[in-house]
């Protein structure tokens, strides 16, 4: 029971970073390999906090989240102008610094031995420190998460940034701010994965960087490449199936104890090379945001070209 | 419609290196009419629609539009602000719908700000659906024939791309709509096509077209105000007939320096344009 | 003064160890275009083969020699089989890079379950020992690394400056599809690089061999430093060779004046602000204005 519902919980954990990731690589086509390391960032904030501040691991929560928006803003901006093959190794350095600094700064992160007793939250009167009731705890918080992502995958800011995606000239000749879309997209995409990494903190009331290594930032973008870029119903497709068949690989019978890591990162490596050259776009591939259109009844809208106003009406100052 | 709204250009100077592009152009785009912009190649159309769109910096000059300098904003902003582009590679969005493509031209979708998905999501609805039934009657008077509205744009014959690219320009609603090489590649009748919704865009409801193009028939046949450019400078502007008879003009193409037949004795033999 | 000295000498020392990968890996870049990220599992590999065969031949120099042959050969071969089967039909830039991490993947978890996460290390008493040049002291085998590292950036600069060969590979970094106008058979120069990059690789994966040992999970920060220096080096050997040395003094005087804790975001953060204002400033010569960051070209290149 104790292993299920913490399997669970570590899924739907995985699931709000490789959605959020799914909104970066997939919808947006932004590359990101510094995943992991930004749940790192999260995780320690919202450890710290707790534990020092006696802050409510919910609040430290919300706090990894605005402080990892802005890593990704800050991030954005540093790249602004960087071309793509330099942009995507820029992405891995961040990866790589974020969790040499996890190591090394051993006065706030305690190095590679880690933080140890996160306290878990009590809200209202409740507490949730028990398996079962931080299991419901997170189950809403990321129900509620996920549901955001979800939601905003059918909206117009998507359908924006899949223009970004597919011209980034186009998109601007029709009047969008490319640049503040980006930082639109990695914050938000910033502030989910350091939330999770909060709530990855309280599930193993522990922080160690071992959990936030550059391989956990490929498994993310095996999640994504493998469900389907631009379809986060695909993405929750590939969490679930990837991660039961991951564990399964622990009970194969006479598995040597050693074997189990390495094989089961030999698994998403296989996994990796299939999807990509056999089936790319994926499992589930992307969906139009705007569907049966032609279906739907023309509203009362102005006739022809009629809607175009001529230019002495309109415009003040300009 | 009167041309009494201007987008201007003055003294545009802007190089590559040591290629001058443009040297010392100055030009006026009135509303309410086509305005051809021609020349052969490497004349600095392209560019000059480029900084006048603001996808350019000149190294000098500026330009105006109703009279206020306009020239260091950003492309996205020009938008806004009443001049919007296309380019020469056909810049759809392959892996949007024909109608999610005409859709994302609009200006100020609530749709794209975070903060009124989560607050207001009724009335971000509302104006979505008022946006897709706008962008389907767009698509139904500019005619993308046989192309449905859930069709994958990138899956559309080049002639379909071209046409949704200039349908994708109108939702901007801006004032001055500049297209580059709108019809290169296309058959006749599609490109006829074009020119007559171009010159509708511009005597019904006074916007100022700018077509940047090779073919001077195309030009010639739509355009009431025409622009010749060579080798970045403009050799003359103003009403067809005046330019076709103008002696710089007439010695550039009949030296032809461009592969396109030299047009003088044509202009002769067939006598008065479209007025 | 001495301390300066030591300094640059060490950082130099730590710089020239990666920089041969990086030539290893700039090399395969700039001429196939191709992300090979592999690149860092295939020097590993190539370290292991060098080991299990000089243990069969009972160790020793000769050993260690045969042994580094054998890695060559083997991880040429799987480096150009990878260029030839895998990436020329994936065709774009993502795929590739996906591909390769996921071959990369693959291999060093197979190499973990072979060979076991231990560290594997071979020592030899006359490399590890201390000598005296000049009046500085310094490990032999960091001496002959350094040697090396001179002998391969300038070999490879006098083969592509000075021999046919040595410039077909030039002009095919310059311009691929013009250099197979005029004849050249840039598909062999692309195998070439590769076998190149790959022999390349498999010696930084040796040296850390007689260094400081070597484990699968090496890999990764091999191909990660070759990376940084590739991009700093943007196209041309030289830099990339030049870049490593400075990039290990960077960090070995970045350690001494200020806590190692923050060493890596230091150098990241120094990195990062070079590369934002070569970046910037080149967009500021262009002229362009838009707010969009990236060319058209490379636009369409990224889109998969």
């Amino acid at each position: 029971m104790y292993f299920v519902t913490t399997t669970i919980m570590l899924m739907e954990i995985y699931l709000i970073v490789s959605l959020a990731l799914n909104f970066l690589l997939g919808v947006a086509g932004r590359f990101s390999a510094y995943e992991a390391a930004i749940m790192g960032v999260g995780a320690y904030t919202a450890a710290l906090l707790a534990q020092n501040l006696g802050v409510n691991l919910v609040i430290g929560c919300i706090a990894g989240a605005l402080f990892c928006a802005a890593i990704g803003v800050v991030f954005q901006i540093m790249t602004r102008y960087m071309d793509f093959f330099t942009f995507k190794i820029t992405s891995f350095a961040l990866q790589m610094t974020l969790w040499q600094t996890f190591m090394t700064w051993r006065a706030v992160t305690k190095g590679s031995n880690g933080i140890y007793g996160v306290p878990r939250p009590e809200i209202l009167g409740m507490s949730f420190s028990s398996t079962l009731g931080y299991f419901w705890l997170t189950t809403a918080l990321s129900a509620v998460v996920i549901a955001g992502l979800l939601y905003l995958e059918r909206s117009q800011f998507a359908l924006a940034l899949r223009g970004l995606r597919d011209g980034e000239d186009a998109l601007e000749s029709l009047g969008k701010n490319t640049f503040a879309l980006k930082l639109k997209v990695f914050a938000l995409s910033g502030a989910a994965t350091g939330f999770a990494g909060g709530l990855l903190a309280g599930l193993l009331q522990s922080v160690n960087p071992a959990s936030f290594y550059v391989y956990v930032s490929i498994i993310f973008i095996i999640f994504v490449v493998a469900g389907g870029r631009g379809n986060l119903l695909g993405t929750v497709l590939a969490v679930v199936v990837l991660t039961v068949v991951q564990e399964s690989i622990k009970m194969i019978p006479g598995l040597p104890v050693t074997w189990t890591g390495p094989l089961q990162q030999m698994f998403y490596g296989v996994v990796l090379v299939a999807v990509i050259v056999l089936r790319p776009s994926g499992i589930l591939p992307e969906r139009p945001i705007i569907r049966k259109a032609s279906l739907r009844p023309i509203a009362s809208v102005a006739p022809g070209f009629a809607f175009l106003t001529a230019p002495q009406m309109k415009r003040d100052g300009a | 419609m009167s041309g009494s709204v201007i987008l201007q250009a003055r003294n545009i100077v802007r190089s590559y290196g040591d290629l001058v592009a443009l040297d010392d152009v100055s030009v006026d785009i009135p509303a309410g009419k086509v305005t051809g912009l021609i020349g052969p190649n490497g004349a600095g159309k392209s560019t000059l629609l480029s900084v006048i769109s603001g996808f350019e910096r000149p190294l000098s000059g500026q330009v105006l539009l109703r009279g206020v300098d306009v020239t260091h904003e950003p492309g996205y902003r020009r938008v806004g602000l009443g001049i919007t582009r296309t380019f020469q590679d056909v810049e759809i969005f392959p892996t949007l719908t024909v109608l999610e493509n005409v859709l994302l031209a609009f200006q100020d979708q609530r749709g794209e700000k975070l903060w009124r998905l989560f607050l207001t999501p009724r009335q971000v609805r509302r104006q979505r659906e008022h946006f897709i039934g706008q962008s389907l009657e767009i698509l139904k008077t500019v005619g993308i024939i046989d192309s449905r509205p859930d069709e994958l744009a990138g899956n559309l014959s080049y002639g379909q791309q071209k046409l949704l690219a200039l349908a994708r320009m109108l939702p901007t609603n801006a004032d001055f709509f500049l297209l580059d090489e709108p019809g290169s590649g296309l058959p006749r009748p599609m490109v006829a096509h074009m020119g007559r919704l171009l010159r509708q865009i511009a005597e019904e409801h006074g916007k100022g077209v700018v077509l940047v193009d090779h073919n001077m028939e195309l030009v010639l046949e739509f355009a009431q105000h025409v622009i010749v450019m060579h080798h970045g400078t403009v050799l003359a502007q103003g009403a067809p007939d005046y330019v076709r008879k103008h002696p710089d003009v007439i010695r550039v193409y009949l030296s032809r320096l461009d592969d396109e037949p030299a047009p003088a004795p044509r202009m002769a033999a067939s006598g008065g344009s479209h007025a | 003064m001495q301390l300066l000295v030591e300094l640059l000498i060490a950082g130099s020392v730590a710089g020239v160890k990666v920089g041969i990968a990086a030539l290893g890996f700039a090399l395969i870049f700039f001429v196939s275009r191709e992300m090979h990220f592999a690149f860092g599992a295939l020097a590993v590999l190539g370290a292991y083969v060098c080991y299990w065969i000089a243990i069969a031949l009972a160790g020793g120099g000769l050993g260690v020699a045969v042994g580094a042959l054998g890695a060559f050969l083997v991880t040429a071969l799987i480096s150009i089989a990878m260029h030839k089967y895998l990436y020329l039909r994936l065709g774009s830039v993502t795929p590739v890079l996906m591909a390769s991490i996921g071959v990369g993947i693959i291999l060093e978890n197979a190499l973990q379950i072979i060979a076991t996460p231990d560290i594997r290390i071979i020592t030899f008493p006359s490399l590890t020992q201390i000598v005296e040049v000049g009046f500085v002291r310094i490990r032999a085998l960091d001496v002959y690394v350094v040697v090396l590292f001179g002998l391969i950036a300038l070999g490879l600069d006098l083969f592509l400056n000075r021999t046919r060969l040595g410039q077909g590979l030039g002009a095919t970094i310059e311009d691929a599809e013009m250099a197979e106008l005029i004849g050249i058979r840039t598909e062999r120069m692309r195998a070439g690089a590769y076998f190149a990059g790959a022999v390349l690789g498999s010696i930084t994966g040796i040296i850390q061999l007689l260094d400081t040992g070597v484990r699968p999970a090496n890999g990764f920060l091999i191909l990660l430093y070759a990376l940084i220096i590739t991009i700093m080096g943007r196209g041309s050997l030289r830099a990339v060779a030049a870049w490593s040395i400075m990039f290990g003094i960077a960090r070995s005087l970045w350690s001494w004046q200020f806590a190692t804790d923050y060493t890596e975001l230091a150098v990241f953060g120094m990195m990062v602000a070079y590369l934002m204002v070569r970046d910037y400033w080149a967009r500021y010569k262009k002229g362009r204005l838009s707010s969009s960051g990236t060319e058209r070209a490379a636009t369409a290149a990224t889109s998969h």
